[in-house]
């Protein structure tokens, strides 16, 4: 891994054209380190979403460039995207969103559909990751049988699953009590830096930007580092 | 891991719910297609289960068997004519008839031996001369079977010495020698009078000449089976019109299967940009809900199957219907067809759902 895991520069993004055209981000420079682990501030509306979005190859700039273990993403194609969120982008959502319909297991071992890991990889690295997230005795369970915190556990290992560069972490604690989502940041934390990985958590909880390396806030699509 | 077959085998209700719908379409798909069948073979028998390649009607009668009559002269005359090999009498009247304590609507045939059924599924074909009669299979479903007497009004006994499968020729059907018919049918019908050695057609096989050529011979109307049975009173246009009904129950069954997938995909669009979002492409969820979609209709249309044979066996025996397992094949192709085509529909929402909505909350 290059010593810089993100390198974000002068990312914008406007939507509309003309006089309905509305800046939801603009000129964002950023760089992570690896085992980096960032928090991302920002009231609502401020271009957090849109930010990420673009970070984690899930929306196109209107212009600058996001390099992600070196690579730049900012031009690929919807394809090239898709297969690149599934080998090096790691997300954790927020309300947990595990397919409910899959065990705790089942929901690790599905990026074995998607990742260039193969199979076996993946279900040795999933069992792996249950028995050090604490979830081995629940490996069969589905997500309505798993508490929240379980939940979002299962929704880490899934991130971290297939070895990413970076993980995104898109409010981790929205559904979840204080105590829990504290505990549930700082395994996050752990995990990431354990793993020498780069990682971004947009919060709206400033009680969980303690572990986090730093903070970053944006306003009205500028970011304040 | 198929996430189709994961989720079927994890919510199996929701699932149910969809091939319990498209099993009642394909229930009803199959009690019209047994109707059809039963029509259509029980009316046409005569013409499709003997040995004949060809029949020869009158020149006037549009190949109509009763608008058609061949004297014994023509009769040698097509015997005679270059090319054909063996040539047969064929004629038929209606008349009411009692058999095993039931009354009858009787459709009496008469043959000779190179026009008979070919297919004796149990007994003998009569004796010449004998009043002997076969019956269509379909008529041993009254009770009526080898031992039997059949009385056609002011007839005499016809015994039924033999069970002929596929010749049926609209009512309950006999097949009788061509002598014994006549006599028959001047007992029934004295004012048509003996009318001996004549017949309302004639079946004849040929050694390759072309039907074409025995008509210009011969100056008589020659028609393939087919086209003999095409000019049957109302057969094809039955077949048509219920056929049609049949395929556009599976049209509706399309539409069922795809508004089904249309409301999972709608209710299920979170869950789409997720799996999206984290990589998965949209050829693995464009297939999950393919193999939903086949699966449901296989399903629905082994549920349909199986209340239709259910059904059919509680149908009175003067229902026409024809459980026909080559219909069945067909139609269970149609059925995965059309299921399928319905989940296509949903294809295209899946492909449109954006995986950035899979941020900033449920979508």
């Amino acid at each position: 891994m290059t010593s810089k895991a993100l390198e974000v520069e002068g990312l914008t993004k406007i939507y509309g054209e003309g006089h309905t055209a509305v800046t939801a981000v603009s000129e964002a420079s950023l760089d992570l380190a690896g085992n980096e682990f960032v928090g991302l501030l920002g009231p609502s509306g401020s271009g957090k979403t849109t930010l990420i979005s673009m970070i984690g190859a899930l929306l196109t700039p209107t212009d600058g460039s996001v390099r992600i273990g070196g690579e730049d993403i900012s031009g690929m194609s919807k394809k090239e995207q898709t297969r690149f969120r599934a080998n090096r982008i790691g997300f954790v959502f927020q309300s947990f969103n595990l397919v409910p319909f899959l065990t705790a297991r089942e929901n690790l071992t599905v990026m074995a559909n998607v990742s260039d890991l193969s199979k076996k990889e993946i279900g040795d690295r999933a069992d792996q990751l249950l028995e050090e997230l604490g979830l081995a005795d629940r490996r069969d369970n589905l997500p309505e049988q798993l508490s929240g915190g379980e939940r979002q556990r299962v929704a880490i290992g899934r991130a971290l699953v297939t070895d990413p560069d970076l993980i995104l972490v898109d409010e981790p604690t929205a559904s979840l009590d204080t105590e829990l989502g504290k505990a549930v940041v700082e395994m996050l934390a752990k995990e990431i830096k354990e793993r020498n990985k780069a990682g971004i958590m947009v919060t709206h909880d400033l009680r969980m930007v303690e572990y986090t390396d730093r903070t970053i806030e944006i306003v009205d699509g500028r970011l304040r580092i | 891991m198929n996430l189709g077959l994961s989720e079927i085998r994890r919510t199996p209700g929701r699932f149910a719910a969809i091939a319990g719908a498209v099993g009642f379409i394909v229930f009803l798909a199959l009690i019209l297609a047994a109707l059809s069948d039963g029509l259509y073979l029980g009316s046409t028998g005569a013409y499709r289960t003997t040995p004949a390649q060809y029949w020869v009607f009158s020149p006037t009668s549009g190949l109509e068997l009763s608008r058609s009559t061949i004297d014994g002269a023509r009769l040698e005359q097509v015997a005679a004519t270059d090319g054909v090999e063996t040539a047969g009498r064929l004629s038929v009247f209606n008349t009411t008839a009692t058999s095993e304590g039931q009354d009858l609507q009787l459709s009496l045939l008469g043959a000779d031996a190179n026009t008979m059924p070919v297919e004796i599924i149990e007994g003998r074909l009569p004796e010449p001369e004998a009043l002997e009669v076969v019956v269509d299979s379909q008529v041993t479903r009254k009770g009526i079977g080898i031992g039997s007497l059949i009385t056609p009004t002011n007839g005499p006994d016809l015994e039924v010495v033999g069970v002929a499968g596929d010749a049926g020729f609209g009512f309950t059907t006999a097949w009788a020698q061509h002598d014994t018919f006549l006599e028959v049918r001047v007992s029934v019908r004295p004012e048509l009078g003996a009318l001996e050695g004549t017949s309302q057609a004639l079946g004849i096989t040929t050694d390759g000449t072309t039907a074409d050529r025995i008509a210009e011979a011969t100056g008589l109307s020659v028609a393939t089976p087919q086209e003999a049975i095409d000019a049957l009173p109302g057969a094809s246009q039955q077949k048509i019109t219920l056929n049609g009904i049949v395929y556009t129950t599976f049209v509706v069954a399309a539409i069922v299967v795809g508004l089904f997938f249309a409301l999972v995909t709608l209710e299920k669009r979170n869950e789409y940009a997720v799996l999206k979002a984290i990589g998965m492409p949209n050829r693995k969820l464009v297939a999950a809900i393919f193999v939903q979609a086949l699966i449901a209709s296989a399903v629905g249309y082994v549920f349909g199957l199986a209340l239709s044979r259910v059904v059919g066996l509680l149908l009175p025996s003067t229902v026409p219907a024809l459980f026909l397992g080559e219909t069945a094949i067909a139609l269970l192709g149609v059925a995965l067809f059309m299921g399928s085509l319905g989940a296509i529909f949903s294809f295209r929402r899946v492909t449109r759902i954006d995986p950035a909505n899979a941020l900033g909350g449920p979508a």
